[in-house]
Order: structure tokens, then C-alpha cells, then sequence
């Protein structure tokens, strides 16, 4: 099966002299997978998102997405591209305030028609399928619709943002540490939500979050911090200057890094491992 | 048209800082209009005051002043025509008809005029139209008067009734002439012209009240009374202007000239339409000063605008970042910000001329009595929407500074939200 996204000896910085942001050798993604991509804040995980939803472009590599060679793409075709066949999730404030819960879940068919026709698909209207997508996340108590989103609980909001998401069945999925704000219960019940979607969708899921309790519910865990070469070559000076009293984000990279080696699974596709090797991903379940 | 209906439905979630733009604009957009409105139906309303007259005479001074006194009844004359010069100017080749005119004295604020019947066959406004006797008909006895609309309307007046003329044109005169009242015989239509504010009587009429008031004011044992006034010699001794018909159009210069060169007076002959446009010379100024600072009144809104969007941007970072996943190009952004700006102006617009027409109805008969104006309640005609064009331009061209601000925005940041 060929893969959802694939990376190829891929680089990023913020700007030309800046330092690597990230640095990844090789990394397969397949279709229907759950990923869970770990690391702590600084390890480039936002990066990540923003290349695999096209949003930044890397300096050098290559970025496949649905085979969509990204890096080859005009910036509008890269903005067409996400409309139609990517779903975010941000960690906070997913819903845009000004519109209702409805409008909010159907807003992706405003940008993409391919994603009404395929939410028209499976609802005789837009708000039907909204409708639909928010019972199947427990959000169909009668009158909750007409609040507005800003009366919501932070987890009432997540699922309303994983609604949206989910409208019009793109083929992937990225949520960005979208349980941080959620309490432990919720947090398990609001993944498990998800991937019930996800599978009745048919789409890929790329879960990012910095709390390692959540691995065991994926197929695969992606540990950034070794994956990520960018993070270990800057590891060497930013530990020298580590008695300064200023400590930048980045800082907390390394050690985050060797607790992250020290709990390697079998499934991490190493750094530095060839993208022949990294295709033998274990059988889905 | 996504993008356009996202920008309404988030200017009505700002409902009250919306509301505050629009109205600033919608006030500033009433004014501009208001201000080109007025100005057009002046110059159309003094162009309407008189037709038909080719010269204007009076006694030397200046043309526009000559003409404001003698036709539209504002400021005074500064000197009389004799009686002599004013029948030989009556007498000279192609000179088909004059109208004398005697001004000076007042009927509880508005002027009284001194004329023959021939005021009523060749007094001529608008588009050649003739004064028209609504009711009654012209005076004949020496103590008639014929009153203008408004006169008669504003101080419900009727055939038959009695009204004192007092000395000078002052709304408030302390000298009338009380012992010689006057009887209405004629309501004139309404014309929208100094006419309707006109109190009409015969030159005759004008001798007689003033006699015994050579020093100005009653002399103490000269009165004389109505009845023996009668039996005067009632030939008026000077007059204030003369309205002159020519045969043709031809002459005009030439018995311009005469006049100005008259020998035995000093006296000046205009022509109505060089007179105006000298009038308008002096006017254009003030009104285009008018119009340059209403015009920057709409900046000043829109600037309003400018502001409330700037700062309105700061807190909708994180907006922004959630249109960008789901696949809104920067571009599209920039069109949700200045489709903002777009509907603000537009409704900010809409509001100011339906503000404008509501000011205008209501205003109309107070505008009307006080300035013999008649105010267009109309939809804006083609150099207004000229005027509207410039303010949606200039709109637009404010909404694209915070547009381009979040087009930066969303270009720069992507989906991280850095608060």
C-alpha cells in the first residue's frame, strides 16, 4: 500500500541562516494508520504539522502527502490541497467565535468543494451531516447547538473542532496536542471518538502530544526527538550554555531526548534509517 | 462570495464597534451629501428666481449686489433710481417692457414690493413661467396687496383682511404705519422664489403711506390720513430697480451701455445670468472650502474604520491560523478584512443617505420658509454617486492596509498562533 505521507531527507529552518529547525532522514506514514507523534515542546513538532498540512515549505528534501509532492506545489495548489484533503485540530480555541456550532462544523465546505460533494455524499444537507458528525462525538443534547461556541466547555469545543475536522472525510487527520487542555477521562474518551470517526472515515491520523499516556491507544508511536537530527546536533552547544539563567525552550529538548531513547519501542522508525527499512511497518490492527 | 458572507457574519458579532464605525461613516456620508445637495439646489433655486428679464438697473454700485437686493431681496439698496430716468429708460428703442420695483419697508419680517401691474405680466421664474393668482386678483384700490404663498400661508392670511406695513425691512420695527392699513385682495401659487415671501402693493401705495414721512418718521402735525391721500398727487418721487425686457436679445449690450453712461445719474445696468456667475465666482470658494471639509470628515470615518480594524486584528491571530487549516489562502484573508471594510463603507453609505432623506423630509417646510429652498428628497443623482464612488473607493483603499496586515500575518505565522 503506498504510503499517506512520505519525508525524504528533509530540512527546515525559519530562515536561511538560522539553525536547522528540523531534520528528518526518512519517515513513511500509511494509509489508515494512527500515529502518535511524541516529543516536548521545541522538538519541531509544530513544524512537523505545519509541512505535512503544507503551510511551510522545507529548504531541502522531499514532502509526499497523498503523493502530492508539497515541496513541487504552487503555495495556492499546497492551500487547495489542505482544503480539500487535510483535517486540524489545534490544542486551544479551535472554533472561530463568530460562528455558531454549525456553521463552525461546516465551515471546510466553504473552502473545498470536494469536501461538501463528499459530506453531501453521506447527508441529504451540510448541516445534516454536521449534525451527524457531532452526535457520533455526544454532542447532541438538544439546545446545545444554539450556544454560542464560546459557552462551550473546552472539551465540548474539541469535539466540535474534531467535527470540523472530520466533515467531508479528508484523508488525513492531524491533531495538535488536542487533549492538553482535557482532563484525564476525557482525554481517553475524546481519542477513542476519534478514532472511531477516523475508521468509519477511512482516514489517517497524525496525533501529536507531549504526554507519553496516550501511546498505547495508537498503532505507532513516532518519537521526535530522535527522529528529529536537527535536535540532537544542536543538543552539543546548547548544553554548554546551559548554566545561563535564561533557558529557551529549545533547552529542554535534549533531556526530553534521552528519556525518549531510553523508552524506544520497537515500532520508532530510527533516525537515519533508510526509508527501505521503515517501510516494514507491523500489521495493522 | 464565502469569504464576503464569513466577513458579515463577523462584523455582526462586533456588532457594537460595527456599529459605531458604520454610523460615523453613515454621519459623515450625510454631511458630504448634504453639503453637495444644498449647494446644487441653491444654484439651481437662484437660477430659477428669475427669467425673462435682460437687464437688471439700479442705482450705481456693485452687479452682484444690485442683483441680491433687487431680485432675491437680501441686503439694501445703497441709492434710488429718479422717477425722471427711470421713465426715460421706460422710453428708449427696444426696450419692450419695465417692471419698477420700490423696496425698503417690511410686513412683520418680510419685504414689501412696490410695483405696477406690469410686475404681474412680466415677471417671469423658473423655466418662463408667470406669477399666478391663486386667489382674489391684482391689486386696484390704493390700499391693496397681493401676498406671496409663503406670507400668506405662514401668517394665515385671507382675502380681505387688514395688515400694517411698518417702515424699514427690520423683522422688528418700531415706526408703522398705522394709519394707513392695508387690505388683501390677491394670494399669489408658490413659486420656490423670493416671490412667496413678497408682500405686493402698488408704487402709488408706497407714496402715499410715506407721506409726511420725509424726515424718515412721522412729522407731529403733517399727518395726513388715508382718505386725503387719496387726493394727492401720488407720482413716486424715486424707485429702487428696474426690471427691463428688450425686444431682442441683440440690444442688450448696446442699451447696457447707454445706461452705464447714462449722464444725468449714475446708475448700473446688469444682466442677470453675467451677474450670478460673478455672484457664484464669490460663492464657489466658500462652498468648495464646504465641500473639502466634509470630504475630510468621510477620511476622518474612515480612518474610524481603519482603527477599529487594526486593533480588531490584534485579537484575531488565532482566527486567522484556523481559516489558514482549513485551507484559506492569504489572499482569502485579505478579502475577509477588506470585505469587512467593503460591507462597513457600503452600509455606512446605505445609512447616510437614508439618514440624509429622513433630515430632509423633516427639515423641508422649516427649510423652505426660512431660505425659499426646495430640497431634493431624491435618490442621489450622477455627481453624488460620483461623491459615493470616491468614499467605497477610499474604503477600499483603507481596508487594504489592515488586509495586507493579515495577509502578512497569515503568510508569516501559518498555523502557529504566537500570541
Amino acid at each position: 500500500m503506498t504510503p499517506v505521507i512520505r519525508l525524504h531527507e528533509l530540512r527546515f529552518r525559519w530562515c536561511a541562516q538560522g539553525p536547522d529547525i528540523l531534520a528528518i532522514d526518512a519517515l513513511e506514514v500509511s494509509a489508515g494508520e494512527r500515529l502518535f507523534v511524541e516529543g516536548p515542546s521545541g522538538s519541531g513538532k509544530s513544524t512537523l504539522l505545519g509541512l505535512l498540512a503544507g503551510v511551510n515549505l522545507p529548504q531541502q528534501g522531499r514532502i509526499e502527502v497523498l503523493r502530492q509532492p508539497l515541496d513541487q506545489l504552487s503555495p495556492a495548489v499546497r492551500d487547495r490541497f489542505r482544503a480539500d484533503h487535510i483535517g486540524y485540530i489545534f490544542q486551544l480555541f479551535n472554533l472561530i467565535p463568530y460562528l455558531g456550532i454549525i456553521d463552525n462544523v461546516t465551515l471546510p465546505a466553504r473552502f473545498s468543494h470536494r469536501r461538501r460533494q463528499r459530506a453531501l455524499a453521506r447527508s441529504p444537507s451540510l448541516t445534516a451531516e454536521a449534525q451527524r458528525l457531532l452526535a457520533h462525538l455526544d454532542l447532541d443534547q438538544p439546545g446545545l447547538l444554539r450556544q454560542p461556541v464560546s459557552e462551550l466547555s473546552i472539551g465540548q469545543q474539541q469535539r466540535v473542532a474534531a467535527a470540523r475536522a472530520l466533515l467531508g472525510s479528508p484523508e488525513l487527520l492531524i491533531a495538535d496536542e488536542p487533549t492538553s487542555s482535557l482532563d484525564t477521562d476525557r482525554r481517553r474518551a475524546f481519542i477513542e471518538l476519534l478514532f472511531a470517526e477516523c475508521a468509519e472515515m477511512g482516514s489517517t491520523l497524525v496525533f501529536v502530544s507531549h504526554d507519553p499516556s496516550l501511546e498505547g491507544l495508537f498503532d505507532r508511536t513516532l518519537r521526535l526527538p530522535e527522529l528529529n537530527r536537527a535536535v540532537h546536533h544542536q543538543s552539543a552547544p546548547m548544553q554548554r550554555s546551559a548554566s545561563e539563567p535564561v533557558v529557551a525552550p529549545e533547552l529542554t529538548a535534549p533531556s526530553a531526548a534521552a528519556t525518549a531513547t531510553r523508552a524506544t519501542a520497537a515500532t520508532v522508525a530510527a533516525p537515519g534509517m533508510p526509508a527501505e527499512q521503515s517501510e516494514q511497518q507491523p500489521p495493522r490492527p | 462570495m464565502a469569504i464576503l458572507r464569513l466577513a458579515l457574519q463577523s462584523l455582526l458579532n462586533r456588532r457594537f464597534t460595527a456599529l459605531l464605525t458604520l454610523l460615523s461613516i453613515a454621519l459623515s456620508v450625510a454631511l458630504l451629501l448634504g453639503v453637495e445637495r444644498i449647494r446644487t439646489e441653491a444654484r439651481a433655486s437662484f437660477a430659477n428666481t428669475l427669467s425673462g428679464t435682460d437687464l437688471i438697473v439700479g442705482a450705481r454700485s456693485g452687479p452682484v449686489q444690485l442683483m441680491l437686493y433687487a431680485v432675491f431681496r437680501i441686503g439694501n439698496a445703497t441709492n434710488n433710481i429718479s422717477w425722471q430716468s427711470y421713465q426715460e429708460i421706460a422710453a428708449m428703442p427696444r426696450v419692450a417692457w419695465t417692471v419698477p420695483i420700490s423696496l425698503g419697508d417690511s410686513h412683520r419680517g418680510f419685504p414689501v414690493l412696490g410695483t405696477s401691474s406690469a410686475y404681474f405680466d412680466h415677471y417671469r421664474y423658473g423655466r418662463n413661467k408667470p406669477l399666478v393668482l391663486v386667489k382674489g386678483e391684482r391689486f386696484a384700490d390704493l390700499y391693496d396687496a397681493v401676498l406671496g404663498a409663503e406670507v400668506a400661508t405662514q401668517l394665515g392670511y385671507r382675502l380681505g383682511d387688514e395688515i400694517v406695513i411698518a417702515h424699514g425691512a427690520g423683522d422688528v420695527s418700531f415706526a408703522r404705519h398705522e394709519d394707513k392699513p392695508f387690505r388683501v385682495v390677491g394670494i399669489l401659487e408658490r413659486t420656490g422664489t423670493p416671490v412667496d415671501r413678497s408682500v405686493h402693493v402698488s408704487l402709488e401705495a408706497i407714496e402715499a403711506i410715506h407721506l409726511g414721512w420725509e424726515g424718515g418718521a412721522p412729522m407731529r402735525g403733517l399727518e395726513i390720513d388715508a382718505e386725503r391721500a387719496r387726493r394727492m398727487d401720488l407720482t413716486p418721487k424715486a424707485i429702487t430697480a428696474v426690471l427691463v425686457g428688450l425686444d431682442s436679445r441683440i440690444a442688450t449690450f448696446a442699451l447696457q451701455r447707454r445706461i452705464n453712461d447714462y449722464p444725468q445719474e449714475p446708475l448700473l445696468a446688469v444682466l442677470p445670468g453675467v451677474a450670478l456667475s460673478e455672484l457664484w465666482s464669490v460663492i464657489g470658494l466658500a462652498e468648495h472650502a464646504l465641500l473639502v471639509v466634509s470630504a475630510f470628515v468621510v477620511l476622518v470615518g474612515l480612518i474610524g474604520m481603519l482603527t477599529a480594524l487594526l486593533i480588531g486584528l490584534e485579537g484575531r491571530r488565532r482566527e486567522l491560523a484556523i481559516l489558514r487549516s482549513l485551507g484559506a489562502r492569504p489572499t482569502q484573508v485579505l478579502g475577509l478584512i477588506i470585505g469587512e471594510a467593503l460591507l462597513l463603507t457600503l452600509l455606512g453609505i446605505l445609512t447616510g443617505v437614508v439618514l440624509l432623506i429622513t433630515l430632509f423630509a423633516l427639515g423641508q417646510p422649516l427649510i423652505e420658509a426660512r431660505l425659499g429652498l426646495q430640497l431634493g428628497l431624491g435618490l442621489p443623482k450622477l455627481r453624488e454617486w460620483l461623491l459615493l464612488a470616491a468614499v467605497v473607493a477610499t474604503g477600499l483603499l483603507v481596508g487594504l492596509i489592515p488586509g495586507w496586515r493579515a495577509y502578512r500575518i497569515s503568510l508569516s505565522n501559518g498555523l502557529a498562533v504566537r500570541l
